[in-house]
């Protein structure tokens, strides 16, 4: 009965009731966004069990502090900022330790610009997204996630409109880059 | 997005946008939900026992406040200085042995108030101590993730 409540109310109302120490509630809201966070923190990670690690951790960290939580946005965008805050914390860590560089040993030859299935160069070229600094990096996983608008990431990454199409910009001018030279690709492909 | 936002792209930045673009939706992992209200059962006991324990804390510093108090008060009004030195057998040897004690170390020898500084410095930051140990946020390492948790 509880729970069919839980499922009716608006995540302002489940909010209120977490922060009451229901955390029945707060289940619900992580039933709600789950699959959003989850595919955030993949785009992100790139691996399935760090990803749900990475999920579960931005949503621990919602309901440790969601008594901070002002209702100044919706739920679901602050939500969307400690999920990409968790994954670019943990991929600036290994960035530090140097787990996280595409290393094609075998050389350029074992890796053709064309390569032989189209979806493993797709797979590539998203791995590439991590080499981005981050915050543009953040830019282009919330962009193209669910094909999200402009202010809404703006509202997210907490930045005017304008700064982040300068930074989508960039972004997509450093990704066509590392692309291209992690993939060896030519300038003709 | 909006397809005039769209910008001239060449064939490898095609081959990029099309990529992110396309990326279809992962489902949620079976065990995603039950691994997260064990995990977030383990996070409200954490903060119901730190709200506790702080409870405890301030209890038992008000109390221990206000006994000094109490003890210093009643110290100074029934005048107790000389019960201490004279009534206890021994106290004022033991004093003795404390000072001499502390004249042997050349550092304090003749600046007792530093020893007291010294011993007040060293009780605040083990106050201090405690206090960010219990408190501090926990670390994902310390709430286990696929742990046998019920």
């Amino acid at each position: 009965m509880d729970s069919m409540r839980a499922t009716e109310q608006s995540d302002e109302a489940l909010v209120e009731r977490t922060r009451k120490g229901d955390t029945e509630a707060f289940s619900e809201l992580a039933r709600r966004h789950g699959q959003t966070v989850y595919n955030l923190s993949l785009r992100f990670m790139r691996n399935a069990s760090l990803a749900e690690d990475m999920a579960q951790e931005a949503f621990l960290k919602a309901y440790q502090k969601i008594g901070k939580f002002r209702g100044d946005s919706r739920f679901s965008t602050w939500l969307y900022r400690i999920a990409c805050n968790v994954c670019l914390s943990e991929l600036q860590k290994r960035k530090r330790r140097g787990e996280l560089s595409l290393v094609y040993e075998a050389g350029p030859a074992a890796f053709p610009a064309a390569a032989a299935d189209p979806s493993e160069e797709a797979e590539l070229i998203r791995r590439c997204v991590a080499q981005l600094p981050r915050r543009y990096a953040e830019a282009i996983t919330l962009y193209y996630l669910r094909e999200c608008s402009y202010d809404e990431v703006a509202e997210i990454m907490e930045v005017p409109e304008g700064t982040l199409k300068t930074w989508l910009h960039r972004a997509r001018r450093q990704l066509r880059d590392i692309v291209k030279r992690e993939l060896r690709y030519d300038d003709e492909s | 997005m909006n397809p005039e936002d769209a910008p001239v792209l060449d064939p490898l930045s095609q081959r990029i946008d099309a990529a992110l673009r396309q990326e279809p939706p992962a489902p949620l992992p079976g065990g995603f939900h039950g691994a997260l209200r064990r995990r977030l059962r383990i996070a409200a006991l954490i903060q119901r026992e730190r709200r506790v324990f702080l409870r405890r804390l301030l209890r038992v510093a008000a109390l221990s406040v206000l006994a000094a108090a109490v003890a210093v008060s009643g110290g100074l009004y029934w005048d107790m200085s000389g019960t201490f030195l004279w009534e206890f057998p021994g106290f004022l040897g033991y004093v003795d042995y404390l000072a001499a004690l502390t004249n042997r170390v050349w550092w304090l020898s003749g600046s007792p108030a530093l020893l007291v500084s010294l011993g007040a410095v060293v009780m605040t930051l083990l106050v201090a101590g405690a206090f960010v140990g219990v408190f501090r946020q926990p670390v994902r390492s310390r709430l286990p993730f696929h742990g046998p948790v019920s």
